[in-house]
């Protein structure tokens, strides 16, 4: 009993890997049986019924021949991967009755009990797979192993996080503006902070941002949802970023290991992007794109969907600005986002204790004057946070001098080039170099392909 | 030498009673400098053969045939017997059709025409026509100055480049039958056709063109001024095209030194020379970027200098940059550290002169709109658009500008921005400037003249060890930067020593390396 407890994941692990074993074939195989059933009578020779080729048929039991479990068992305690299926208590529960099953998953990293709601005691009270409590550093340096119970309550504990948090999947382009990236980056953060599940796609541009964001909150609940099998990091310049996720955070798939990341895993996991959401907030978009076509899988599911408002002069905010158009909500700000999760800046003081938003209803009032929505948001997050480069920005802002200044007021929040800034300033041009240098050192203002934009304005 | 050779031709004179042997000197050429030769002709008794030894190549193997012609129409005598032609020293390959006329020579007296005295000292360098005509032979000026004979016969379309070397030595000559009547004393050397009047320079693509764009126009003058590497990064349709081609009119005209380096070079590699014989003005070599990498550094079987030579003293523009192929790129990573092309080949190594400003033209990415216009590109296609360029490439560029579309007020206002002249003006004088340092121009500054001249104060100082401890620069990026910084200065207010404001600047125009791939 306890060996096939233990080979329980690797079951599921084979038959994810056997060849062409969609989300509907396995849904079909594991309807009425466990994957350790399944895959003895497939090694017993019995054909499964749920497919109608009979050479894939054959392949299926090949595979599971062929397979050493004890071998698969191994790679995944190496990996620290855990595989569970619809039966199991770890399974996201938000998946369980989804319109398009997602029967197996596989998941690395940490569990968030969720046994207390308050933010601060949270992030002690974590649960950590046993396996993983090794890698675990704290930030204050003390190690809590004794907290941590190595049962398998840490496991329901899991499913609990998408059944009693509420969770928000951070979207967007790939190919980002400067703007998006921070607001992202801010969204992320914001929601981590206010005890949400922020959940993305760990791909370039928007999602990465998202998921930095989240990660810069202590004790973050940040989910990353990949196509690629876990092993296999995709997009490579993320790799600290899967890493990090791997380690503080946590990474699904629905992909077995190994599996390369091919065009038609994307789409599918966008699907449960939308799936393990109760809102979804688009950031940055084009026309069409994977960004709109997991709004559309969250419009399936009746998901809320949210976009991030931008100048029309942003080609990465057409796909947003038209969402909005078509009656979708515009997130501003983090609080607009909690409110349309239910958890208003009051109920979500209450509800979530000391939550870091004593401020939220100065900020609801604010928040209401439109032209200065966007300097609300970055208050609000620069309160919520205690991120080191804000306060720094705060410390050099006052030691700018006159040309650096001008520079500054000159440049707006679409991005400027250096012959603009000429026209705007009067100044020469080297001292608008200057000028530009120092203010990017610290940090004010961002550049990309010679156009400069402020940080600040965001 | 030569007299051991006249005594044994005496000895065969005294035996047959025709002389039987004759030397002439010639030059070939080997990358951009000319190689002496000696060509010996022997006519022996026996069936009549024509052979060349001695490593000709097709062009040259096929001498006798026009020079059998060119004899016979010029009204002279083909000896019907055994000739035999060696092309001395027999180890370095022959090319060219330049040695037809120094064999022609060399049959003529060998079979008694003239005498062995009348060639004594003398140089020949022309090819043959059919009718007797000699013509102009690409490269005349390496293989002018390699020939040290007190006189040179050279065709007359060759004289005015021959004469920048050899001055008065050189005889021009319009036909065979012309050397032949002045060598045999019957008739004077023919004038040399008086060139016409020195045409005015073509008139240069002038700065006055361009709509606004003044912080391209400064990155220019920069780049101009101080012999800076220079990119241009912007969609298609803004400009990046007519920029570089106006950085050429900028430069100061060459040095004498420079200009015969650049006319010989140009000699070599069979371009058109000026009227006047001397190339003053740098010239622009453009390749297409389909250029293979040969045709870029040099070294076809001839040692040919390449594009990346022909533009010595001047601009190399590769417009398009990330379309040429990446390997003929990295191919010119020594000639812009170093100013000079080692081309090793089978059949041995050359040294090309390679100082150019090289002006470079990309899109930002493959469908050119870039970030902001509505770009097409996934971030993948984007990423490897923009690998194409090696960072030890992009190292190298000291000024990197992002040539945004014209304003439409600019593009249609009458005022007119500053012209070539009063820009070219400003750059000569830290041109003149660097002289003074001792070097060409503010980018060949190094060692302990890049110590003297570059001097650093204490906040300057700070901002480039800050850029080293970040890796925004590389140790030949911190040369660069001082380098670019020094140039600014110059073109400021002409101070000792740097300030921070300069360098800043200066690091400002490089392509900061952690931008190139930005991460999610």
């Amino acid at each position: 009993m306890v060996k096939q407890d233990t080979h329980r994941g690797a079951y599921a692990a084979v038959l994810a890997s056997m060849p062409k074993a969609g989300p509907r074939r396995l849904e079909k195989l594991l309807e009425h049986q466990t994957p350790k059933e399944a895959w003895d009578r497939l090694r017993s020779g019995v054909m499964p019924d749920c497919v109608g080729d009979r050479e894939l048929r054959k392949s299926w039991v090949k595979h599971c021949i062929d397979v050493d479990i004890a071998e698969v068992e191994e790679m995944l305690n190496r990996l620290n991967v855990q595989v569970s299926t619809k039966r199991d208590a770890d399974y996201p529960a938000r998946l369980k009755n989804d319109i398009f099953p997602a029967p197996i998953i596989f998941r690395q990293g940490r569990n968030v009990n969720l046994r207390c709601n308050n933010v601060k005691s949270c992030s002690k009270n974590v649960a950590f797979d046993n396996i993983a409590l090794d890698n675990i550093v704290f930030e204050n340096g003390v190690s809590e192993h004794s907290v941590f119970e190595h049962s398998r309550s840490e496991n329901i504990a899991y499913s609990e996080l998408f059944e009693h948090r509420p969770s928000v999947t951070i979207i967007g382009t790939r190919r980002c503006s400067p703007t998006g990236r921070s607001v992202a980056f801010e969204l992320g953060a914001g929601l981590a902070e206010a005890g949400i599940v922020v959940v993305s796609g760990l791909a370039l541009g928007i999602d990465g941002a998202a998921h930095r964001g989240a990660l810069s909150v202590d004790g973050a609940a940040a989910v990353g949802v990949v196509g690629s099998g876990i092993d296999v990091v995709y997009p490579r310049a993320n790799s600290d970023l899967w890493a990090l996720l791997g380690q503080k955070g946590t990474l699904l798939s629905e992909a077995p290991l190994h599996a390369k990341p091919e065009p038609w895993r994307f789409p599918a996991r966008n699907r449960l992007l939308a799936a393990l959401a109760d809102v979804v907030v688009v950031v940055e978009s084009k026309r069409a794109g994977g960004s709109m076509l997991t709004v559309e899988e969250a419009l399936k599911r009746d998901v809320t969907v949210m976009a991030v408002p931008g100048s029309i002069r942003n080609a990465a905010s057409v796909g947003t600005n038209a969402l909005i158009s078509d009656g979708c909500a515009p997130a501003c700000s983090v609080e607009d986002i909690l409110t349309a999760i239910g958890l208003s800046s009051a109920s979500s003081t209450a509800s979530l204790g000391n939550g870091g938003t004593a401020s939220g209803s100065a900020r609801s009032a604010s928040s209401r004057s439109a032209s200065s929505t966007k300097r609300s948001m970055k208050c609000a997050v620069k309160k919520n946070t205690k991120r080191a480069s804000e306060d720094a920005v705060d410390a050099t802002h006052n030691s700018v001098n006159a040309a650096q200044q001008q520079v500054l007021d000159a440049i707006d929040d679409n991005p400027v080039g250096i012959d603009q800034l000429m026209l705007r300033t009067n100044l020469s041009v080297k001292s608008i170099l200057v000028a530009l240098a120092d203010l990017e050192q610290m940090g004010l203002i961002t550049q990309r392909e010679g156009q400069f934009i402020c940080v600040n304005a965001l | 030498m030569l007299r051991c050779f006249l005594l044994r031709a005496a000895l065969v004179l005294t035996q047959k009673g025709t002389l039987m042997l004759a030397t002439i000197h010639s030059a070939t050429l080997n990358g951009v400098w000319g190689h002496p030769v000696c060509v010996e002709v022997h006519v022996a008794n026996g069936l009549p053969t024509f052979t060349i030894v001695g490593l000709p190549d097709a062009s040259c193997r096929e001498a006798r045939d026009r020079v059998r012609s060119a004899i016979l129409s010029s009204g002279l005598d083909w000896p019907m017997r055994r000739i035999t032609v060696n092309l001395a020293p027999s180890d370095v390959p022959k090319s060219g059709a330049g040695l037809d006329l120094a064999v022609a020579m060399g049959l003529l007296v060998a079979s008694g025409q003239l005498t062995a005295e009348a060639v004594e000292d003398v140089g020949m360098l022309g090819e043959l026509g059919l009718d007797g005509s000699v013509r102009s032979v690409p490269g005349v000026l390496p293989l002018v100055d390699a020939l040290a004979s007190t006189s040179v016969v050279v065709a007359d379309s060759d004289c005015v480049v021959a004469r920048l070397v050899a001055g008065g030595r050189v005889k021009s000559v319009r036909t065979l039958f012309d050397v032949f009547g002045a060598l045999k004393g019957v008739k004077p050397w023919p004038e040399p056709e008086t060139p016409q009047v020195a045409s005015k320079h073509e008139p240069v693509e002038d700065m006055a063109d361009i709509a606004g764009q003044p912080f391209a126009r400064w990155g220019m003058e920069v780049a101009a001024a101080g012999g800076h590497h220079l990119l241009l990064v912007g969609p298609p349709g803004a400009g990046k095209t007519m920029l570089a081609r106006r950085v050429v009119g900028l430069l100061p005209d060459l040095s004498p030194e420079e200009a015969l380096e650049v006319t010989r070079v140009h000699s070599a590699a069979g371009l058109t020379l000026p009227v006047e014989g001397l190339v003053q003005r740098p010239p622009m070599r453009a390749p297409h970027h389909s250029a293979s990498m040969v045709s870029l550094v040099g070294g076809t079987s001839r040692s040919r200098p390449g594009e990346a030579s022909c533009a010595t003293g001047g601009v190399l523009f590769l417009d398009e940059l990330g379309e040429f192929a990446p390997c003929a790129l990295d191919a010119l990573r020594q000639p812009l550290e170093e100013g000079s092309i080692r081309v090793s080949r089978a059949h041995g190594m050359v040294e090309h002169p390679a100082r150019f400003l090289l002006v470079a033209a990309m899109n930002p990415c493959p469908c050119g709109a870039g970030d902001q216009a509505g770009c097409r590109c996934s971030a993948v296609s984007v990423a490897r658009y923009q690998r194409r360029l090696s960072g030890p490439f992009v190292d190298r560029l000291d000024v990197v500008l992002h040539v945004k579309p014209p304003d439409p007020i600019d593009l249609l206002s009458v005022k007119q921005g500053e012209a070539t002249e009063s820009i070219a003006k400003r750059v000569a004088r830290v041109r003149e400037l660097a002289h003074m340092r001792g070097v060409r121009c503010n980018a060949e500054l190094d060692g302990a003249k890049l110590e003297q001249h570059t001097r650093l104060d204490a906040e300057a100082t700070a901002v480039l060890k800050a850029s080293l401890i970040e890796n925004r620069i590389t140790a030949r990026g911190l040369r660069r930067v001082r380098t670019v910084a020094r140039t600014i200065r110059d073109l400021d207010d002409e101070g000792d020593e740097l300030r921070a404001c300069d360098v800043l600047a200066a690091l400002s125009l490089r392509m900061n390396p952690s931008k190139r791939d930005e991460r999610g």
